[in-house]
């Protein structure tokens, strides 16, 4: 199947494919001529659409990265200053940047171990029906609207993360990250981590099902057979086997919350300031920036805004190409 | 072998399970059922219900509309440069879809790339109308319908279709009577998924169409615009799409597990 | 000649002159070990696969002549093959898939029923219509094969190894069968296998490969 043609030998049971090029589409009709030409149209018309995304957000933004140049990125002021001069104007999304990749990497953190586990569960342990249940519920999670999440998180996992934060903060406040100084807590980045990370998990656990699905069994069981444990037989063959391929999909999981909006929106307190202290409620995504401005934004703020989409364009395009580089190198080996 | 479940994975498995079964649970638990009837039957929500019904409904046709004949040509092609193709369509899909709302707006906004000639010489100006959250909903929803389409296509079997050709069949007709009703299920699960993912879309339909009540706002905006005013009745909006989220893939379940 | 093929196919080790001919009435038997490029014989005459070089002809209308660009697609060339996996279509009945051929010549949907009708009968299999493909035997699915090609009426008719998969009784019947099909038949016949007992039974010329 996809190759040119097959000669198939029955008495050997063999199969030898012979390469050979096809060009049958040499000689067509009208009505093919007129049919093909209009699939290629609409291939590149998504090709030039999708394409010139990049272009055009950096021709429309390239006015704030001449203007701030690269302390767009890395300062956290945001003040359009007087809305009749753009000279006025301070902005930076360094704080929103920041945000992002923090509750990113939380969200990692989080569902990775869940990810690894349900995967080796469906995989490896449990029988037909339970592997079902899991499987259902994990695209239950992949296809439920982000802002069901958002609204979750908002009006359940505010308040028992609010009360996680005051014990965490009193018996491990000594620990920069986790210190509180104003004692506000509640719409923190630890929050958004948590339910981006519960969002990812889908994700990940399918990327490492693949990967685990392909380790070869004869060593597993060859592993169980010399005595040890079911466990171990797949900490010593299928872990390993599965390292890239899980750091592959564990950066797609990483690319999407990055770009999450608005279960992040709901869930972290827009403030324009670098916050590492992951109790504290302060913090944002670029993405929920762009959101939560865009309806009301000047003329120049909009353009910053379109600046900012391009940083967001292009960190997520660098993690998912890293991503995929990785999957399919994963797979080769295999 | 009969395997063993350790302990500590049981655990963790049920720790998983409640976990992702939680929201669903809790947004239950706390919708006021009682005023249920009333809260759904409010002017706002209706709206927001019948845009995000039509708006996801008319973009999930369009996106099969587009994304058959592209995963077709992307299955059955053999011009160069394809998996180039290939990488281009399916990148709505990593882009964050507020970027992807920018970019439909740079395009097609008023003072776009294509926008200001739409604008110029038809008088057509697309962002913050309804049209515009379609256009948003299939370009977020649409990859994923190629992908899927185009892995049918490349799973079925090329020799019936060389086998029509012998017998007089025209490439178009191989392809409405041999290729498509091989991939049949494969489309319509596609277009329930892309149809759910439409429905939830937020991040792009706001950007490029904006949250207008009664004229662009779709439930997932109704529920975000609403969680600082009526919290309960975001919830119930929450509910509605938890309940039509659920709906879809419970009518594929079957399809769903034949191919694990 | 109804068809004439000099040239080349395949490529490698595959690769593989050839030069012959079959005049109308005729049955020429191709015969070759496992992997020596029959069913590439078939695939190009049929358009599947072009040549490499050389031409192709039949009824004095070249197919194939990749030196003069000369092509003509398959869906236009006035043959029909028996494939060797059969290639019936699993999603239409017996009928649709007889009067497949027809439908896409542009025959009308009556004519093409009853046309298709009168085939099945011819080849026993008269009650089968509605049936699905996987609901059938071997024997019978060859036969429906048999039936698709011949309904379209055509010049040259390709049989890839015909006999091949079906169980020792189907095989008896459709020894009987064939010979009184390809009897009737008035264009040019080709037929592939690695069983000299088809050849004597079925060809008036046999070209080994080996």
């Amino acid at each position: 199947m996809g190759l040119p043609f097959t000669v198939s030998c029955e008495h050997y049971g063999v199969q030898t494919t012979v390469p050979e090029k096809r060009s049958i589409d040499n000689n067509l009709t009208r009505v093919d001529k007129v049919f093909h030409n209009l699939v290629t149209l609409g291939a590149f018309f998504s090709m030039v659409v999708l394409a010139a995304i990049g272009g055009f957000l950096l021709y429309r933004g390239f006015e704030i990265f001449k203007d701030f140049g690269f302390s767009f990125i890395t300062s956290s002021k945001w003040d359009i200053g007087n809305p009749e001069d753009t000279s006025t104007a301070i902005l930076g999304i360094g704080a929103m940047l920041f945000g992002s990749v923090i509750t990113a990497i939380i969200a990692v953190v989080i569902s990775v171990p869940f990810a690894v586990a349900t995967a080796l569960l469906i995989e490896f342990y449990v029988p037909g029906w339970i592997k079902t249940i899991l499987v259902s519920i994990l695209d239950l999670v992949a296809a439920l609207p982000s802002v069901v999440f958002g609204i979750w998180g908002y009006a359940v996992l505010l308040p028992l993360v609010e009360d996680w934060s005051v014990t965490i903060e009193h018996y491990l406040g000594w620990i920069p990250i986790f210190n509180v100084p104003s004692e506000i807590f509640g719409r923190s980045p630890l929050l958004a981590g948590l339910l981006l990370g519960l969002m990812i998990v889908p994700i990940i656990t399918s990327v490492a099902r693949e990967v685990y699905s392909q380790a070869p069994r004869e060593l597993i069981d060859a592993a169980s057979a010399l005595g040890g444990t079911r466990w171990g037989a797949l900490r010593a063959v299928v872990l390993p086997f599965g390292r890239s391929g899980l750091v592959g999909g564990t950066m797609l999981g990483l690319g999407r919350a990055l770009g999450e909006t608005v279960a992040v929106y709901l869930t972290l307190n827009l403030v324009f300031e670098i916050n590492f202290k992951i109790l504290a409620s302060a913090g944002g995504n670029v993405a929920s920036l762009i959101a939560t401005k865009f309806g009301e934004a000047t003329a120049y703020e909009l353009k910053a805004l379109m600046a900012a989409g391009l940083v967001l364009f292009l960190v997520t395009l660098l993690v998912n190409f890293g991503a995929t580089m990785i999957v399919n190198k994963s797979r080769k080996i295999v | 072998m009969k395997p063993r479940v350790s302990p500590s994975l049981k655990i963790i498995a049920a720790v998983a399970a409640i976990f992702v079964a939680l929201p669903l649970v809790s947004i239950i638990v706390r919708v006021p059922w009682s005023d249920l009837g009333d809260m759904l039957s409010q002017k706002s929500t209706r709206d927001a219900l019948l845009i995000s019904l039509q708006t996801s409904i008319i973009a999930a046709l369009l996106s099969c509309l587009f994304a058959v004949p592209l995963a077709w040509f992307l299955a059955r092609s053999v011009t160069k440069g394809l998996s180039v193709l290939r990488v281009i369509c399916i990148t709505p899909m990593v882009l964050p879809p507020v970027v992807g709302g920018i970019a439909l707006l740079t395009a097609f906004g008023r003072q776009g790339i294509l926008g200001q000639y739409l604008y110029d010489w038809f008088n057509v100006s697309l962002p913050f109308t309804r049209t515009a959250v379609v256009m948003a909903q299939v370009f977020v929803a649409m990859p994923f319908l190629v992908l899927a389409v185009e892995a049918a296509f490349r799973q079925s079997d090329e020799g019936l279709e060389d086998a029509a050709r012998t017998m007089g069949a025209s490439p178009s007709r191989v392809f409405f009577t041999i290729a498509l009703p091989a991939a049949r299920p494969a489309i319509i699960a596609g277009i329930a998924l892309a149809w759910a993912r439409s429905l939830g879309e937020f991040g792009a339909s706001i950007t490029f169409a904006g949250s207008f009540p009664g004229r662009t706002q779709t439930l997932p905006m109704a529920v975000y615009e609403l969680v600082s005013v009526d919290y309960r009745l975001s919830l119930v909006l929450s509910l509605v799409l938890i309940f039509i989220s659920v709906g879809v893939l419970a009518a594929m379940r079957d399809r769903w597990m034949a191919g694990r | 000649m109804s068809i004439s093929l000099q040239g080349t196919i395949g490529r490698g080790e595959f690769e593989r002159a050839l030069n012959f001919s079959v005049a109308d009435g005729e049955v020429l038997a191709i015969t070759g070990l496992n992997g020596s490029g029959k069913s590439t014989i078939i695939h190009t005459i049929a358009g599947l696969v072009p040549l490499r070089n050389g031409q192709l002809q039949s009824d004095n209308i070249t197919w194939d002549a990749p030196d003069s660009k000369q092509w003509v697609a398959p869906e236009d060339r006035t043959c029909a093959v028996v494939f060797q996996d059969l290639r019936l279509f699993p999603h239409m009945n017996v009928i649709s898939n007889v009067a497949y051929g027809l439908r896409a010549h542009g025959v009308s949907k009556d004519e093409a029923r009853s046309r298709s009708t009168a085939l099945l009968a011819r080849v026993g299999l008269l009650s089968f219509e509605t049936r699905l493909p996987n609901e059938l035997s071997g024997g019978e699915r060859q036969r429906v094969a048999l039936a698709r090609a011949l309904v379209i009426e055509p010049r040259v008719l390709l049989l890839d190894e015909p006999l091949s998969a079906v169980d020792v009784t189907s095989r008896a019947a459709l020894r009987e069968l064939l010979p009184e099909v390809l009897g009737s038949f008035v264009g040019a016949t080709i037929l592939v296998t690695h069983d000299l007992g088809d050849v004597e039974a079925l060809a008036n010329h046999s070209l080994s490969l080996n």
